[in-house]
């Protein structure tokens, strides 16, 4: 569960139309962004549902620093007002990702990145972005042998060799 | 300040399997299989997702007992690993788990199904099939009469393609087969035929009520012009298909498609391009005169109500074009000659008709039947050739419709006799070119060719009288083979003047 601050309503502009949401990474940097921006993110979604009824307006703190939030903020901005189908709670979840272009330019990005970016998703519940990264790493590790699937991923090989040998052997834990 | 750097091994488990889907989307054999060897615990998290080991490895047998050990439904499909030699042990791994497999694809060019195999497609019955693809080569043989136990519920989708395809075997199959939605049955022409009778093939065809896509090529029965009772049988038969693709020789296709009513909505494809209707022009009288018949009444199937302005496109997506070619009737898009004044995007009709076939009785009802159902309404520019005068009389019966044709050329003795005559009438107010070639200048009873000449003038001369407007650049064109001309006459008016230019060519120009 995120931790909620209660804050002044001074802090966080939130009043008229346009209304803004204050989010706090885990470096403590203060991000100030539309509520409209973050709709994408279910669980964002479901906590302003909260705040509504609640009738108070709270900080949000995310368990990822200020970089990743804001690679995530970014995603959220160049989708705003976009419908994407596995975002879509109500229509049955695609069998695959769509290979967009943009997205593949946005997570051109070294491993440890991807994989930040991708528990951020997951966490905020951003399907299509959570769907564009798994592509994304399938991408990286295509056409690849085991050793460079380990290599490329930072995965240690714990197989006995008997196990390795033979892959129909089962695993004993 | 960052966060620690994840581990892939630290990713939530959703995650990692929705990781192997898309690999298993992206990677052909063996890159989806290669993940399960990178540690244990990719390897752990890819047991619990069964939808991964779905398509069996059937190159290696020790993958082969990984996909069937953690798959629920599998499928079995030669086509996914044509870069790889299948292994006949992993094989009869996979088919012995037939009561698990959705999918059974096996092209016998790729994997020739040995003895065992066939055994085990007989000994159990198949309760989770939804698609089999048998492509059979002629020396693998014919398929077992007991495949599946003729038992296989759920089956939706068959394609069995193969020369001396054996009805007999597939027919129990299809018996218990009652969901089956597309069925594909593909054989060779010179084949012997699966079906003894329209009305067999319209009987089995008749126990798939949720048939909606059927191809059969070079299956159809050889039968003559069908009876009532199988024009019922046909249509009950037919009634939820979505698409019908047919391919056979003319003389078969033909009969069976001139009373197959199929609805309009239907996704319909003729094709009988590569075997023509075996016919001689030396020897009418051997042909059927039921294939007349039939070719209009396949037309009358497949043809759209004559207003619908897509009308021609959709004839010829229907390739219609070839299945007519073999009765001499051509439909094509484009301008007559090059040297012809062009019409940009005219749509011209040419109607050969054959001069045997007008020994035919019946075609003198077919060739009206014919002509009423092409879309003559748009037409601009008409090419007839043709030798017989009463051919002419039923053909141009249809100028009437044809109110915007301009160009007009007309080959055979036969034809500027009957057009001159349908002239003389306000018919085709829009012409203004007429080009004639007459291979022939007497001929028994036909009108000299003087006289029929001299009519074609003067009508083409009252016209630019009647309408100034649109006499411009109006021309008649007389190319007479035999050179014979003396009977030529000049008109001279106030308002057309007539000029010869040639012994062997007159041009007539109204300017």
């Amino acid at each position: 569960m995120p931790t909620i601050v209660s804050v002044d309503d001074s802090t966080v502009p939130g009043e008229g139309s346009s209304r803004l949401l204050l989010l706090v990474s885990s470096d403590n940097k203060h991000i100030v962004v539309e509520e409209d921006i973050m709709s994408r993110s279910r669980f964002i979604s479901k906590q302003v549902e909260g705040f509504e009824a609640t009738s108070q307006r709270h900080a949000i703190l995310l368990p990822f620093s200020s970089f990743v939030l804001n690679k995530v903020i970014e995603y959220c901005s160049h989708y705003r007002g976009y419908y994407l189908l596995e975002d879509d709670p109500d229509a049955a979840p695609p069998g695959r990702s769509p290979v967009r272009e943009w997205d593949q330019e946005f997570l051109d990005v070294d491993r440890n990145m991807l994989l930040r970016i991708i528990k951020a998703a997951h966490y905020l519940e951003i399907k299509s972005l959570v769907g564009s990264c798994a592509r994304a790493i399938a991408d990286m590790i295509r056409g690849k042998t085991t050793e460079e699937m380990r290599e490329i991923l930072g995965v240690e090989n714990d197989f006995t060799p008997e196990e390795e040998h033979s892959p129909s052997s089962k695993c004993t834990g | 300040m960052h966060s620690p750097i994840p581990s892939i091994h630290r990713l939530p488990t959703e995650l990692l399997i929705q990781m192997f889907r898309h690999v298993r989307s992206i990677e052909d054999y063996p890159g989806w299989t290669t993940v399960s060897r990178v540690c244990r615990h990719w390897r752990t998290v890819l047991s619990a997702c069964p939808e991964h080991w779905r398509r069996v490895p059937l190159p290696s047998a020790d993958l082969t007992r990984l996909s069937l050990a953690f798959a629920i439904r599998l499928s079995i499909r030669t086509e996914d690993f044509h870069a790889h030699r299948i292994s006949a042990h992993a094989m009869r791994l996979a088919l012995a788990e037939m009561a698990r497999v959705s999918e059974l694809h096996i092209d016998c060019s790729q994997y020739a199904l040995s003895a065992a195999d066939r055994q085990a497609l007989c000994v159990t019955s198949a309760p989770a099939l939804e698609s089999l693809h048998l492509s059979l080569r002629a020396q693998d043989g014919p398929l077992p009469k007991t495949l599946f136990c003729g038992q296989a519920p759920r089956l939706r989708d068959l394609r069995i393609q193969g020369s001396g395809l054996q009805w007999v075997a597939c027919s129990s199959l299809l018996e218990g087969s009652p969901r089956l939605s597309a069925l594909s049955l593909v054989s060779t022409p010179s084949s012997p035929r699966i079906w003894s009778s329209a009305a067999d093939m319209f009987h089995a065809l008749r126990s798939f009520p949720e048939l909606s896509c059927l191809e059969l090529s070079g299956v159809l029965p050889r039968v003559p012009y069908p009876r009532a009772e199988e024009r019922l049988c046909a249509e009950s038969a037919s009634r939820r298909l979505r698409r019908l693709s047919v391919r056979d020789d003319f003389s078969v296709l033909a009969p069976v498609m001139g009373y197959w009513q199929v609805d309009d909505s239907v996704d319909l494809e003729l094709d009988c391009k590569q075997m023509p209707i075996a016919y001689d022009p030396d020897d009418p009288d051997a042909c059927d005169e039921s294939v007349s018949f039939a070719l209009a009444s396949m037309l009358m199937s497949v043809s759209h109500a004559p207003d619908d302005p897509d009308w021609p496109a959709s004839f010829k997506s229907l390739q219609v074009r070839e299945t007519l070619e073999a009765s001499e009737v051509r439909l094509f898009d484009a301008s007559m000659d090059a040297s012809d004044e062009p019409l940009s995007g005219s749509v011209t009709i040419r109607l050969q008709w054959p001069h045997a076939v007008s020994h035919w009785a019946s075609s003198r009802v077919c060739v009206p039947r014919v002509l009423g159902l092409l879309p003559v309404e748009g037409v601009r520019s008409i090419c007839a050739d043709y030798e017989q005068r009463d051919w002419g009389t039923y053909m141009w019966r249809h100028l009437s419709r044809m109110q915007q044709v301009q160009m007009a050329r007309l080959v055979g003795h036969g034809a500027p006799t009957d057009f001159a005559r349908a002239l003389g009438g306000k018919l085709c107010p829009k012409l203004r070119i007429v080009h004639v070639e007459n291979s022939v200048t007497t001929a028994g009873s036909f009108p000299r060719p003087a006289v029929v000449y001299t009519t074609l003038a003067k009508a083409l001369r009252d016209r630019c009288r009647r309408d100034a407007k649109h006499s411009h650049n109006t021309r008649l064109t007389i190319r007479d083979s035999s050179g014979v001309v003396d009977h030529m006459q000049i008109f001279n008016t106030g308002h057309v003047d007539w000029d010869r230019r040639s012994s062997s060519q007159q041009v007539y120009d109204a300017q």
